[in-house]
């Protein structure tokens, strides 16, 4: 996993860093993570547009020469040069300690949850997994399309395969690469173990953003460390922590990483007035687009609000702040770099939401009831409710640093340029009050944005920013009660406030983990799933057509991994919900074949779209494929049986 | 001591050396629960050419029994039965002749313990 995790974006990192140091090793750990997930996918999707088959030996020449390239350069310019540094690792000893206590801690709480979803279980994770086993057995990258039913003059038959926007390539190639070059199935650890690895990462992301956010303050390293135990051992398992893991949402998962990093280093470009930093803001932007729309479309939404919050705080230094814009944008490596984003986008490969117009459907307003919004106590639920409340209490604080000034007995000239220096500098806070006032616009009130998209997967993105806010508050409040300027008394009250407050931090955090330890997912159940799955692709042929369930069997999205025949293959009885408004289910064939098999119009079906095997549950759907005689049960394990009707 | 150690390097190591234990741990549950004895609950029967006129089955045992029962009904009489051992994790054949099928209905019932299994072809 570190030859394609860490090897090639370490490389590429040595080359940013020729001149002068510009990360600690912990920055440098993170950072090579995600963008070696960038670069692998770029160079796969470089090797697919060549026509050049994907598998181990092609990987491991593209990631080794990537890497070799970056080393040489590397080697070449820096032999004249001595590399200036100015960073220190500098945790205290104390501090450390409680970051390996915190991360081992979150490692702790997320691997026992783990442990009871290992098995290939998961709806969404069985859907990917098709895709990333596509790449691992044709070697190209997956054209997104499906087959599915359609009606004709009331007759049904199998259309051609048809695009689909579900699916954004970045969720897949890594899995991909990591699978062909460690030969490990994706019916393996190997999904969720990738995800993990991501979701550690992110962690030490939070902290690394934490840190450079509050560069300036004294007590960024608290903050930071706060922080991380706000997003890593409390609330470890509700989403979007181990239970997307475990769900498969993939998108979501690997974008909480590239998320905060295009932040940072944007913070950071702007900051230091850097364009190695600005290239590698804009490559995190791209590698976002390329692996999650809606991270995508926030992220867009939180740096529009910034650079336009920026803005409004400098209208003194206007001028002098487009220049310095200007100097990033319009540089040799920031032309170069847009100029092979274009390029890249156009001739190698295009996001398949983009290709298929699926943005349309996201904008124009609001298509779905899920989509209206939520409350602000389902809000607070989801986001978890002490870094909730101590979220806005820090965002409150913050704010009323920059009121403070206002409040001072200086002139309105002085008072207004003190608050513009002070915020000047600073764009972490004004991205951070960004990234939050998004999340929060579009999952309470999205018809304001006339956006149309899930109101609940938009709220999990609240967690991060808020934990940010929420640790920059406990740290303030917890400074204050050792400050020696104010009474005994007021101290006393103040550090038992801060007492109190995190004592109920802790416990809710807590008793969240607790409540949501519990599995669901039953192995044994799912065995016998891929048990029937595997009989039935050893003695289904090329013409046979199978009928599954997505109601009463678990695991059923992994069959379709044991045929790759289409991703709608086996066809599969939806969930009930999906027939009723007309939307989701235009037929009606999946539900009558499985729920009502002897009625004329599941005969009608059967003959039609010539299925001839059903794999149903035993207790729920055999009694009515056992009362018709046209199937022959074939196999019955305890929890599925298999029919087969021998007349197709 | 912890002066002496660079504060970033002991936080990748011990943050690698979380993530090994981890890793390990979930990869060696997972290749466990995946060996489908897991929980020694289930077992299976099923044809070994279902499409055709062919009769032999299989029984795979996935579970604490070993001792499997077995009847053949033509139509509504039992025609032949037995007995069979199969240890945990194996797959037994059971050979069956297929002969003066036609227009009948061949099942065939599988008991172990208090579970029993039935396939069947219907030859009308």
């Amino acid at each position: 996993m570190s030859f394609i995790l860490f090897l090639p974006g370490y490389c590429l990192l040595e080359i940013i860093e020729i001149k002068r140091r510009l990360f600690t090793k912990l920055e440098k750990f993170v950072i090579a993570f995600g963008l070696s997930i960038t670069i692998t996918n770029l160079l796969m999707l470089v090797l697919g547009a060549l026509k050049i088959n994907i598998n181990r030996v092609s990987l491991l020449i593209a990631i080794s020469s990537f890497s070799a390239l970056c080393l040489a350069f590397n080697y070449y310019f820096k032999r004249n040069h001595k590399i200036q540094s100015s960073l220190t690792d500098n945790f205290s000893g104390k501090q450390v300690l409680l970051i390996c206590l915190v991360l081992g801690i979150s490692i702790f709480i997320r691997t026992i949850y783990l442990q009871n979803t290992m098995i290939p279980s998961a709806t969404d994770m069985g859907h990917h997994m098709y895709w990333t086993n596509e790449i691992i057995q044709k070697g190209i990258i997956p054209n997104y399309q499906k087959t599915d039913i359609q009606i004709t003059n009331g007759n049904y038959s199998i259309s051609q395969p048809q695009n689909i926007s579900d699916f954004i390539i970045g969720e897949h190639l890594i899995f991909a690469a990591i699978a062909l070059i460690s030969g490990l199935s994706v019916l393996s650890y190997l999904p969720i173990l990738v995800m993990f690895s991501v979701n550690i990462m992110t962690l030490l992301a939070i902290l690394i953003l934490s840190l450079r956010i509050f560069e300036s303050d004294q007590n960024s390293k608290q903050i930071s460390i706060v922080a991380l135990f706000f997003i890593g051992p409390l609330f470890a398992i509700a989403p979007p922590q181990a239970k997307f893991l475990a769900g498969g949402v993939i998108g979501n998962v690997i974008s909480n990483l590239l998320l905060p990093l295009a932040i940072y280093f944007f913070i950071r470009a702007l900051k230091e007035k850097r364009v190695s930093l600005f290239v590698l803001a804009l490559l995190f932007s791209m590698s976002l687009f390329y692996t999650h729309h809606l991270s995508a479309l926030l992220f867009s939404f939180t740096f529009a609000l910034g650079i336009t919050g920026f803005v409004f705080f400098n209208l003194c230094n206007l001028k002098k702040t487009f220049i310095h814009w200007f100097k990033l944008i319009f540089s040799l490596p920031t032309i170069s770099f847009l100029l092979f984003a274009a390029a890249f986008a156009f001739l190698v490969y295009t996001p398949t939401y983009i290709t298929n117009k699926a943005v349309n459907t996201v904008v124009g307003g609001v298509k779905k009831v899920e989509h209206t919004g939520l409350s602000a106590v389902d809000y607070k639920f989801i986001a978890g409710e002490p870094r909730m409340v101590f979220g806005i209490f820090g965002a409150i604080l913050l704010a009323f640093g920059f009121l403070a000034t206002l409040r001072s007995k200086q002139s309105w000239k002085n008072k207004l340029n003190q608050l513009l220096s002070q915020t000047k500098m600073d764009y972490g806070i004004i991205l951070l009050f960004a990234w939050l006032a998004v999340i929060s616009l579009i999952t309470l009130y999205p018809t304001l944005l006339g956006i149309s998209i899930p109101s609940g997967r938009v709220a999990n993105y609240g967690v991060y920013p808020l934990s940010i806010l929420a640790a920059y508050f406990f740290v303030k409040v917890y400074t204050l009660t050792a400050q020696r300027n104010i009474s005994l008394v007021r101290q006393n009250l103040l550090f038992g406030l801060f007492t109190l407050s995190f004592i109920f931090t802790v416990q809710a955090g807590f008793h969240d983990n607790q409540e949501n330890l519990v599995s669901t997912t039953s192995v044994v159940r799912s065995n016998q799933t891929l048990a029937a799955a595997k009989y039935l692709s050893f003695v289904a042929k090329e013409n046979d057509q199978i009928i599954t369930d997505h109601i009463y069997i678990p695991s059923d999205t992994w069959i379709k991994i044991f045929f790759m025949r289409d991703y709608n293959f086996p066809m599969y009885r939806a969930n009930l919900e999906r027939y009723e408004n007309g939307i989701d289910r235009q037929e009606k064939c999946t539900l009558w074949m499985i729920s009502t098999p002897n009625t004329p119009e599941s005969k009608q079906c059967f003959e039609q779209l010539g299925v001839n095997f059903a794999l149903v549950n035993r207790k729920n759907d055999a009694p009515q494929f056992q009362k018709n005689q046209n199937f022959w049960q074939i196999y019955s394990n305890d929890e599925l049986n298999i029919y087969f009707n021998p007349s197709k | 001591m912890l002066k002496h150690f660079k504060s970033n390097n002991l936080i990748i190591a011990v943050t690698i050396f979380f993530i090994v234990i981890s890793f390990s741990f979930l990869a060696y549950a997972q290749t466990k629960q995946q060996d489908p004895n897991y929980g020694k609950a289930w077992w299976s029967l099923y044809f070994s050419t279902p499409k055709d006129n062919e009769l032999s089955f299989y029984i795979e045992n996935h579970s604490g029994q070993e001792n499997f029962h077995w009847e053949i009904t033509l139509e509504k009489s039992v025609v032949t039965k037995g007995d069979s051992i199969v240890p945990l994790g194996e797959k037994k054949l059971i050979p069956v002749k297929n002969e003066g099928l036609d227009g009948k209905r061949v099942s065939i019932k599988v008991t172990a313990g208090k579970t029993s299994k039935e396939i069947y072809k219907d030859f009308k």
